[in-house]
């Protein structure tokens, strides 16, 4: 991807503020119920049926957004679901949703995919989401600052890439991201935090010597 | 053109729910997990195995089977446990003589209080935490009574049950720690107020694998009335103390030991640039407030210059600077205002005003106590007499030196303001600048130990189990039998089994206990022919029951190792232990392994 940008102005120094969107968060309460079913399902693979139910589109969305082709995500996401019910006997309750551990373990499996098969992984992303990052790096938009932005973000490295995928694209609260990834909450912001700085500067950068 | 890492898909159409459902077969998924009933071990248990014998065969054993029931002979129908246990109390102590005994504390339930017992186990009761059966708030004096279980004997005396139906499976229950609390005033029990709370910290030790992470637990109710435990959230469950190091990999300790130091690194640093922020502002002089002679209290005029002032042995040379800039300011007073005279302090204590007055004295010693206060010795020859005095002004000379000092005073508070304000202004940027270092630590430390995670070097869990102490946090919500625990899967092996004592004798009718030492539980089973008793041979086992005679009859771990499990039917030869059983130590000597 090419960008032609050219700026009128500066891009001004601006304080970032990460804020938490409201996002339909697993309660307490929820999640001891469903940890009673995780505990039968430990006993007994065919009481993992309900957890199948609850997760199945989800889990297949996450993998669709990384692949594109509707066939390869079904395949992948029964391969999730099949390491998920050979492995739950492990699984043990932290306080943190059961949809988290899936969603790493669906993480890998589309990682190893594109490993095997020696390809880059897609990442899907909406305009407006990537209006989103630039109201959070610059002050002023510009139209040129889009396809800025898509080549910055496609020098990330994955694990950074991954945060931005799941800050931005999935719109998933901190706390939710932090479950996922097995980090704390406050690193995820922080490390959030370094990425957006990293941006705004090559996207400043990149303007500068546009100009 | 910098090549691409990623394939990036711009607006991308979502597919339906309906899409996606069309993909959705759990029944195929689980197939891939189980196995088919071809699949079945050929050790099949033997009443499994009548599944596969010709239809005539088994209407034959059918036929002998009603004909023996018919005629009423030895061969009797197997009960199971849950059936004979039905007809028992919900909570059947074996041996009703050898119970645990409650810690009574007598407490006011109008303030309610935190109770902490022996073992550090704590229990908050909120004010007003009880009411009478008829719904009555309790009010002053009530006796909690409570009592902890914790290990396989303490669960076999107590006759609480450990199996749990969730959902109509049936499962038996792992237990980190048990309690029974009940609240009573004048010999009646009472009821928990509705909406009020225990707050339970549960000392206890648990097993867990060496190197592996704490295990869960679950909170459970008991139900006497629905006769089942009741699922009431989650065990907070903390290590008492700080792990072990045989509790994390190598690795780890290691980088738990730097974050360590370098975290009082940081403290260290922190301390010294608070130290060098408050050095950078010099304190301002606190203006001398002058004491007005009252006119009561004896007074005495002394013409002292500063340089022939005498200072006693014992007093250090730094006090010495500090009675100096007294005096300084004494003389200063002096200069100013004329006459500074040194009154009898209001603290002095009673003294013999006439017999000091009246007496001319030869010398005197001064010493500086503290703010304005001096000691003052007055000597003449044997005599002397210890006062203490303040310095203190008179008349118009008091009157100038307050409006002086008030004004000297409001500056050295603007002056105190401006300086703290400046530097509480430093100290926070100092703050901001250590939780961010501290921030960036913490980070790069859960980094490494990600790293470690991520290349299988955390957390090295054995198949070793260690004892630890935790401490199991919850709510309850009424009183009675709070359990934490969790539910135990079914275990490997299943046998037909009998069981009969060394003569022959058989131990029919009774209830058999077993233990597993790797789960902190008892199982119960009904002793008959035939009675279905699951364990796990890959662990150490005991199985005991309660003779006619109370004694108690064994079936030690090293016989279980002996069992011939593809058999599917075992004869548990009990070895009756005849030692007197009187207390719960002597219970736990037999019982013992």
């Amino acid at each position: 991807m090419q960008s032609n940008l050219q700026l009128n102005r500066t891009i001004t120094n601006k304080k970032v503020v990460l804020m938490d969107q409201p996002h339909k968060a697993v309660s307490e309460h929820d999640m001891q119920s469903e940890w009673q079913q995780i505990q039968a399902a430990q006993a007994d693979p065919s009481l993992f049926r309900p957890l199948y139910d609850r997760y199945y589109e989800t889990i297949f969305r996450f993998i669709h957004r990384r692949t594109d082709q509707e066939s390869l995500t079904a395949d992948i996401c029964s391969q999730v679901f099949l390491k998920a019910i050979q492995k739950v006997k492990k699984y043990q309750y932290k306080g943190v949703p059961f949809s988290a551990w899936l969603y790493r373990i669906a993480s890998n499996e589309v990682a190893q995919h594109f490993r095997n098969v020696h390809k880059n992984r897609i990442v899907s992303a909406q305009d407006h989401q990537l209006n989103d990052i630039i109201d959070e790096v610059v002050e002023q938009k510009d139209d040129q600052l889009q396809g800025m932005l898509l080549q910055a973000l496609d020098q990330l490295k994955d694990k950074d890439l991954e945060l931005i995928e799941l800050r931005f694209f999935e719109q998933r609260p901190f706390k939710e991201i932090a479950d996922i990834l097995d980090i704390t909450e406050s690193n995820a912001k922080v490390r959030t935090y370094r990425i957006l700085e990293r941006l705004k500067k090559t996207l400043t950068k990149t303007n500068n010597t546009l100009k | 053109m910098k090549k691409n890492n990623y394939n990036w898909n711009l607006n991308p159409d979502n597919l339906s729910p309906e899409e996606i459902a069309k993909h959705k077969d759990f029944d195929a998924l689980l197939n891939q997990v189980t196995p088919t009933a071809e699949q079945t071990p050929q050790r099949a248990p033997l009443t499994r195995r009548f599944y596969y014998i010709g239809g005539a065969v088994a209407a034959a054993l059918i036929g002998l089977l009603f004909y023996t029931t018919g005629f009423g002979t030895e061969t009797a129908p197997v009960v199971s446990f849950d059936d004979y246990a039905a007809e028992l109390p919900y909570v059947n102590p074996p041996i009703d003589n050898i119970q645990k005994a409650f810690n009574s504390q007598s407490i006011d339930v109008n303030k309610g209080g935190v109770y902490e017992y022996d073992n550090g186990s704590k229990v908050t009761v909120p004010a007003g935490a009880f009411t009478d059966r008829y719904g009555n708030l309790a009010v002053g004096q009530v006796d909690i009574k409570y009592k902890e279980y914790h290990d396989y004997v303490d669960f076999f005396l107590s006759g609480i049950p450990l199996e749990y139906d969730s959902a109509g499976t049936k499962y038996f229950l792992e237990s980190a720690g048990m309690i029974e609390i009940y609240a009573e005033q004048n010999g009646e029990r009472l009821e928990m107020t509705p909406g009020k709370e225990l707050d339970v910290e549960l000392v206890s030790t648990i097993n867990m694998k060496k190197g592996g992470p704490i295990p869960s637990f679950n909170i459970y109710s008991l139900d006497t009335e629905a006769r089942n435990w009741v699922y009431e959230g989650i065990d907070r469950i903390n290590l008492a103390e700080e792990p072990a190091s045989n509790l994390l990999s190598d690795e780890e300790v290691e980088i738990e030991q730097e974050k360590k130091t370098q975290l009082k690194g940081l403290e260290r640093k922190e301390q010294q640039q608070l130290a060098v922020i408050e050095n950078s502002l010099p304190k301002p002089a606190k203006p001398f407030k002058p004491m007005k002679k009252n006119g009561t209290d004896l007074a005495f005029n002394f013409d002292i210059a500063a340089d022939k002032i005498k200072y006693g042995n014992d007093v250090p040379t730094e006090a010495q600077a500090g009675i100096r800039s007294a005096e300084r300011d004494l003389m200063k007073l002096k200069q100013e205002y004329g006459n500074t005279v040194w009154q009898v302090a209001p603290d002095n204590g009673p003294y013999e005003k006439q017999a000091v007055a009246g007496i001319t004295w030869d010398d005197m010693i001064m010493r500086h106590l503290q703010n304005q206060d001096y000691e003052l010795k007055l000597i003449k020859g044997d005599q002397s007499v210890l006062l203490k005095v303040n310095p203190v002004l008179n008349g118009t000379d008091y009157e100038a030196a307050l409006a002086k000092f008030n004004e000297e005073q409001a500056v050295y508070l603007n002056k105190i303001a401006a300086r703290t304000a400046s530097l509480n202004q430093k100290k926070a940027v100092l703050k901001a600048e250590i939780d961010a270092e501290r921030a960036i630590l913490d980070q790069e430390f859960e980094d490494r130990l990600a790293s470690l995670r991520a290349n299988g070097q955390a957390h090295r869990a054995t198949d070793e189990l260690i004892q630890v102490k935790v401490i199991n946090s919850f709510t309850a919500t009424s009183l009675g039998i709070w359990n934490c625990d969790r539910p135990i899967p079914p275990s490997i092996y299943t046998l037909n089994s009998d069981f009969k004592g060394k003569d022959n004798s058989k131990f029919d009718g009774n209830i058999a206990y077993l233990v597993n030492k790797q789960r902190n539980s008892v199982a119960r089973f009904y002793t008959q022919k035939g009675t279905r008793l699951q364990f796990n041979q890959d662990s150490d086992n005991l199985l005991w029951l309660v003779t006619d005679e109370n004694k108690f009859a064994i079936y030690p771990p090293e016989e279980f190792k002996k069992i011939n499990t593809k058999n599917g039917d075992h004869t548990f030869v009990m070895n009756v232990d005849n030692r007197k059983i009187e207390t719960e130590d002597d219970i736990r000597a037999v019982l013992n392994f």
